[in-house]
């Protein structure tokens, strides 16, 4: 993986290829310099551009839709309160939208012990397909709404193999760590990290032309 | 880059995800602190969690977005520039009232550091009696895996049948006895322990009862010097005790090493 990405030593700016980035929309980070100053409607625009992903990973985590509700309020209402303290060099404003959504939802699904429910899902899923992550079907007509995105996270994902994906999506929808993965898979400690490493790294390298922009 | 560099790098995309945790995440932390390219790794593998994310949008209800502005307005703060300079006597005013309400808010800041002193005080005797009881069991412990302590075993016919085991500081001439799968005995009743010496009566030895799940613990049963000891025996007596036996043995276990 290093090998096929040296560029990853330089200095890198990452922007999220978000329709928000298309010509003549004010960029992501001027909505939040906007809303550090007060301005509701910066937060209604980056509502109306982040909502819909931010409350698909609300959903998909939390399993339902009055607390997914909850997450994706509570997700903005927090952006609000801290846009002054955003950083374009930590990341982009998805990256920061989503880091505050997805700690939400992981939150509110362990403070709610559904962690029980999210295993026996997994369960009675388990030995079979994992659950499919960018081509899976969303909670509410995610396929037809993630459009070209959507298409490419398929494709990417396709590359991975079922344990790489299934590893992934563990750690990323039920917050679960190297080690409760192991446990939960019954598999050693050193195989999923590695399945984690290199399905993470496969999919950047697949994803990075779509949407990453490194600049020199 | 250091020679622990690369093992840094590979677990970046784990940090991203969350999926680290101990001393691992620890140690790449303190890498991360003091690292660009880690925090360059980093940033750049949590962008990849907002595609994750962005890869099945949903529709949210049509009223959120009204909810969010609605939430918003509510806690909205008005820039201080944009207030408008309060006169003089009001402003003596409002500074009186601050004053008050700093000396209230004060007052109930004491209160509530008093009322944790007393919650960590309350903690601190809880914390110290789990250690006595921590500590007694150690004891316990030390004194059954002592070298020179014996084990009895005091059963009786039957599916899964109650039992106790009855462990002999020989050194000491000391007994503990642990009771399983014994049902405590009906009210104003209680179980005893004999001790059965060679050639003699029984020996009236603790009275105790057991707890709720079946188990009894008691330590520091003297044996009587200068004897044999062949068995032990369990019998039902009135809570008090019984200088000789009064009912049938429930249980009885036979000394192997005497």
């Amino acid at each position: 993986m290093r090998g096929a990405s040296p560029e990853i030593t330089r200095p890198l700016t990452i922007t999220m290829a978000t329709p928000s980035m298309s010509p003549g929309n004010e960029p992501d980070r001027r909505l939040v310099e906007r809303m550090a100053r007060g301005d509701e409607q910066a937060l209604a625009a980056l509502y109306d551009r982040f909502g819909p992903a931010l409350y698909g990973v609300a959903l998909r985590i939390a399993g339902e839709r009055a607390d997914a509700d909850e997450i994706v309020l509570d997700a903005f209402q927090q952006a609000w309160r801290d846009a002054a303290r955003f950083r374009e060099e930590r990341g982009s404003v998805g990256a920061w939208l989503t880091m505050i959504c997805r700690s939400r939802a992981l939150d509110l699904v362990r403070s709610r012990v559904r962690r029980e429910r999210a295993v026996n899902r997994a369960e009675s899923a388990g030995g079979g397909e994992p659950p499919a992550m960018g081509h899976g079907p969303a909670a509410t007509g995610g396929v037809a709404e993630a459009g070209e995105r959507g298409r490419v996270l398929a494709a990417a994902m396709d590359q991975l193999a079922a344990p790489q994906r299934q590893a992934i999506e563990l750690a990323f929808f039920e917050g679960l760590s190297h080690s409760e993965i192991a446990e939960r898979l019954r598999e050693p400690l050193g195989t999923i990290k590695t399945r984690v490493r290199l399905g993470m790294q496969k999919l950047r390298d697949a994803l990075r032309s779509y949407y990453f922009e490194a600049s020199p | 880059m250091s020679d622990a560099m690369p093992d840094m790098r590979d677990l970046a995309p784990a940090y991203a995800l969350g999926a680290l945790d101990g001393e691992e995440k620890r140690a790449f932390e303190a890498a991360l602190a003091t690292s660009p390219e880690l925090q360059q790794e980093v940033a750049e593998y949590r962008e990849l969690n907002a595609v994750l994310a962005a890869g099945q949008p949903a529709t949210p209800a049509a009223e959120l977005r009204e909810r969010l502005l609605a939430r918003v307005r509510a806690e909205k703060v008005v820039p201080l520039a944009a207030r408008k300079s309060p006169t003089r006597p009001l402003f003596g005013i409002l500074l009186g009232l601050g004053v008050a309400a700093s000396t209230l808010l004060a007052l109930g800041l004491g209160l509530r550091v008093r009322s944790l002193d007393r919650a960590l005080a309350s903690r601190d005797s809880v914390i110290a009696l789990r250690e006595e009881k921590l500590s007694e069991r150690e004891r316990t412990l030390n004194a059954i895996l002592e070298p020179g302590t014996d084990l009895t075993v005091l059963t009786t016919p039957g599916d899964r049948p109650p039992g106790i085991q009855v462990f002999r500081d020989k050194p000491r001439n000391r007994l503990i006895i642990h009771a399983f799968r014994l049902a405590p005995a009906p009210t104003g009743q209680a179980y005893q322990l004999w001790i059965l010496p060679k050639g003699g009566n029984p020996i009236p030895s603790r009275v105790f009862n057991s707890e709720a799940d079946g188990h009894a613990l008691a330590e520091g049963i003297e044996v009587p010097p200068n004897i044999v000891v062949e068995g032990f025996a369990i019998t039902q007596e009135p809570a008090g005790g019984s200088p000789r036996p009064t009912s049938a043995i429930l249980l009885y276990g036979k000394v192997i090493t005497e």
